[in-house]
Parts: structure tokens; sequence; C-alpha cells
């Protein structure tokens, strides 16, 4: 986040209008903390690659590839 | 669902696709979420609309139009080298974007790098490969990979909105950066292989004979399983009809999404709907189109691909037919329910077809050009929609013109000989395997 945080001197507000109606359509299904919702999105996206090589490293591993 | 081999291994076509539909989901998060950035971008540089558009416009149109080169260097060097090269420029152009300090750096960056990245990172590129390791379940596993652009619609453009909320719009972008050069990247340098034949097996995953040899051979190049219209050469596809009946028909697939893709929001409120109407119509077509897109892919492995390209035009035509003469909601969401079915599931029918009737030599510079032609279809129709709404002041001529131009794709793929020209069916690919088979390759 320190690294990230370079890039922020630039920081300005959204659009309120798109931005609350794009978040009032989300938490008309979800009503969550915008931060919680990053962190529950970005999780999935993490997760895909970690299970992907996961289960490939035990396919390989299984049958003496590795 | 996953299919292994004799010795139980899980068939690597299935990392590949997973790898693929990945690529889908980030790659395309880094533009379907560009939506999002428009004000926030705007409100800082103080942008008018038409200059980002012509950002997003000169995006797209480069992005067509390196479609057919990215396929020919596909084609001409393997699928790991021009994916991994273009996923590295996507994930760092744009992280770059969150430096935007202009508007030429961002018609830059976004419309000329990320869009050649885009090409060589996505569909055509993506979906070639995916053609390379199934032959039987090509349908589905083209649906599946398709399905990642459909995800990122439904999952990062929400996403990218909710972190510009949490921090900003300059971070946003190098998050959505990031995800690319961390995480796509490095799965698709480890995992990505050219074809079944590099790591012993067969299309599918399907089993060897017993006493074949299905390690890789210089003998795999050509075969008997080699579809009647297979060219050594790309140009040699344009001699023949299904080339120009599957452009033809992607041609208006362009000019049928885009269209809408422009012009729904001015669309919706030029006939008084509510945007939580517009917007809810809207999701429920995205989640059709998830859906849509996995079942005729599946289907169309069953019973065959032409048909059931000619009925999903045919779908789109009705859905164009109820959104401009259906008055009121019903309109809308009668059009939300069947663009929703319809609409994704063309482009892995169309790459499928290709792959099935053309071979897979050149199969990276044919998506490209059938892509190509999608791609001019739709700046062609966002253009002509713009321009006869100045003229008659209203939306439903322009839609009832792309209406009527998905009959004649309708009829165009209804045409495709499929029995005579596809791979499926000129030998028993659901029987034993043959020669070719054996090798994984029918080049």
């Amino acid at each position: 986040m320190l690294i990230l945080s370079a890039f922020r001197h630039h920081t300005e507000p959204g659009d309120p209008v798109l931005l609350g109606w794009l978040v009032d359509r989300i938490n008309s299904l979800v009503d969550l903390d915008p931060m919680v919702f990053v962190i529950a999105i970005g999780a999935v996206v993490v997760v895909i690659p970690i299970v992907t090589v996961i289960v490939f490293l035990y396919d390989r591993l299984q049958h003496g590839k590795i | 669902m996953v299919t292994k081999m004799a010795n139980d291994r899980i068939f690597y076509g299935w990392f590949v696709l997973v790898v693929c539909f990945f690529i889908q989901l980030v790659g395309s998060g880094t533009r379907v979420g560009l939506g999002v950035f428009v004000l926030p971008m705007s409100a800082e540089f103080d942008w008018d609309r038409t200059t980002i558009s012509l950002a997003m416009a000169i995006g797209i149109l480069v992005g067509g139009a390196v479609q057919p080169f990215m396929g020919y260097t596909f084609d001409k060097f393997g699928s790991r080298q021009i994916i991994c090269w273009c996923l590295l420029v996507l994930g760092a152009s744009t992280i770059l974007l969150s430096l935007t300090p202009n508007i030429l750096y961002f018609i830059v960056v976004y419309g000329f790098v990320m869009a050649i990245a885009v090409g060589g990172s996505s569909g055509p590129v993506l979906q070639s490969l995916v053609s390379k390791w199934f032959l039987k379940k090509r349908g589905l596993a083209l649906s599946i990979s398709m399905g990642g652009m459909a995800c990122a619609t439904l999952f990062m453009m929400p996403f990218a909105t909710y972190m510009i909320l949490a921090t900003d719009w300059r971070t946003t972008w190098v998050v959505l950066g990031s995800f690319v050069i961390f995480l796509a990247l490095p799965l698709a340098f480890f995992i990505i292989k050219e074809t079944p034949a590099s790591v012993g097996q067969l299309f599918d995953g399907r089993k060897a004979q017993a006493g074949s040899d299905n390690s890789d051979s210089s003998a795999n190049t050509r075969s008997d399983m080699t579809p009647p219209l297979y060219t050594e050469r790309w140009t040699q596809s344009f001699n023949s009809a299904p080339m120009w009946q599957l452009s033809g028909g992607f041609f208006v697939c362009g000019v049928t999404t885009l269209v809408i893709g422009s012009h729904y929001v001015p669309f919706a409120i030029d006939r008084g709907f509510s945007p939580e109407e517009a917007s809810w119509a809207f999701g429920v077509m995205g989640l059709l189109n998830f859906f849509g897109v996995l079942v005729v892919g599946a289907i169309s492995d069953k019973l065959g691909r032409k048909n059931l390209l000619g009925l999903m035009y045919a779908i789109r035509a009705l859905a164009f037919g109820c959104i401009v003469l259906v008055p009121g909601t019903m309109g809308l969401w009668l059009f939300a329910i069947f663009a929703g079915i319809s609409w994704l599931s063309t482009p892995p029918l169309t790459s499928a077809l290709t792959a099935d009737i053309y071979g897979l030599k050149n199969i990276g510079t044919l998506n490209g050009l059938v892509t190509f032609s999608h791609q001019i279809g739709g700046a062609l129709a966002v253009l002509g929609a713009g321009i006869l709404y100045d003229m008659v002041g209203g939306y439903e001529i322009p839609f009832g013109i792309a209406g009527i131009t998905l009959v004649g794709a309708t009829l165009v793929s209804l045409m495709v000989n499929e029995k005579k020209y596809s791979i499926r069916y000129q030998a028993d690919v659901t029987g034993p395997p043959m020669a070719s088979q054996t090798t994984g390759s029918y080049d």
C-alpha cells in the first residue's frame, strides 16, 4: 500500500452521479462497505490462479513430472 | 466434467482453458472498466465526453486492426510468446494510465498501446489456442473461455467502481494492471503449452489406442483428419464461401453489439425508462450472457454449430424487433432476455466453425480476420447510428436497420455447408482416435 500511495497525490472523488448510480445498483443486491466489496472480489480474483497452480502442481507431482 | 487420461492425469487442456478464462477475466477487466473511469478522469482533467470517446473509438479500431497481425504472429511463433508479451505490455500500460497527465497521454496509452496488447491477449488469440486443445468439446471449451469476458463485466466493473470509491482512480488502474502482470502473466508463462501433442496427450484428453505413439512427431502436420477446406496459406480461405459467410455474419454481430453498447443508455433515456429499470434490464442481460454462452457452446458440440449460429442471430433479430416495436418496459425486458441469450454466443460458435472448417494451421490469422470484420461493422454502426439519430431524432430507425441486418446474418449462417466442410463430419471424432488424433493435431 505504501507503493500504491505514491499514485494517490492526484486523488479526486469520482463523479457522484455515475458512481452513486452504480453503487445503488449493487447495494440493492448486497449492501457492503466499498472496501469489503473490493477485498471480496479481489480475493476471488487472486484465488483463481492460486487454486489452478495448486491443482496443476498436485497433478504433476502425482505423476512424477516434477 | 474433468476429462482424465488413461493414467488418471487431468487433461492438460483444462489447465490451458482455465488460464484463458482468467486472462479474459482480468484482461477484459482493464477495458470494460473504462466506463467507470470516464467521469472521475473527466472531472479531474476537465475533458468533455467527446474527447474521451475519441480515445475509446481509437482503441476499438486499433484493437480490431491488429487482430489479423496478432493472429498471424500466433500462427508463426506460437501462443505462449505472444500472449505473455502482450500481457506484460497490457499490465504495464494499465498501470501507466494511473500517471495520466493529459488527454494525449491517455489516447496514446489507452487507444494505441493497450489496444495492441489486448489484441494479442484476448478473444481471437485465446480462442485459437483453445481450439488447438479441443475437438469434440470445442464448442463448450470456447464458450468457457468466452465466459471470462462475461465475468469481467459482472465482476471487474463493480470491482473498479468500489475500488475508486475506496481509494481513487489512479490506484484502481494500478491494481487492475497488477492483476494482469502478477497473476495472469505468471500463470500464462508457466502453464500455456501449444498443443496436446506437446505434453503427450490427445485432443479432449482422449485415450490413445493401445500401442500407438502419442508423442509429438514431425509427421503430425497433415493427416487424414484434414478438413476439406484446409489451407496452407490463410489467403486461400477467401477462395471459399464459408470464410465470407462467417465474416459477414460476424460483421453484423459487430454492428448489433456495438450499436447497443454505445447507444443503449441514451435510447433508454429517450424512451423514458427510469435508470433503475434500464440498469436492471442490462444486469439481467449480463447474467443471461454468461449462461447463454455456456449452454449454447455445449449444445453445439452435440447438434452442430451453423444452425445454432443462425438461431442466435435470429433470436437477436427478435430482440431488436422487440425493442423497436414493443412499447414500454415490456419491450425493454423482452430485448434484455432475447439479447442476453444470444449476445456472447456467436463468437465461440464462429471460432469453432472456423477451426472445424479450415483447420488449425492458420487459425490465429483467420480468427483475427473474422474479428476484424466484427470491429469494422461495430465502428460503422456506432457512427451511422449517431448520424441517423441526428437526422431523424430517434433510435428506432438505426436499431431497426440493425435488426434487418441480423436477418441477413441468420441466412448466411444457415447457408454454411457444415456437413460438407467441417472436420466434425469428415471422420468419426466420437469414435476411436485416428492417426492424427494420436498426435493431438490435425493441421
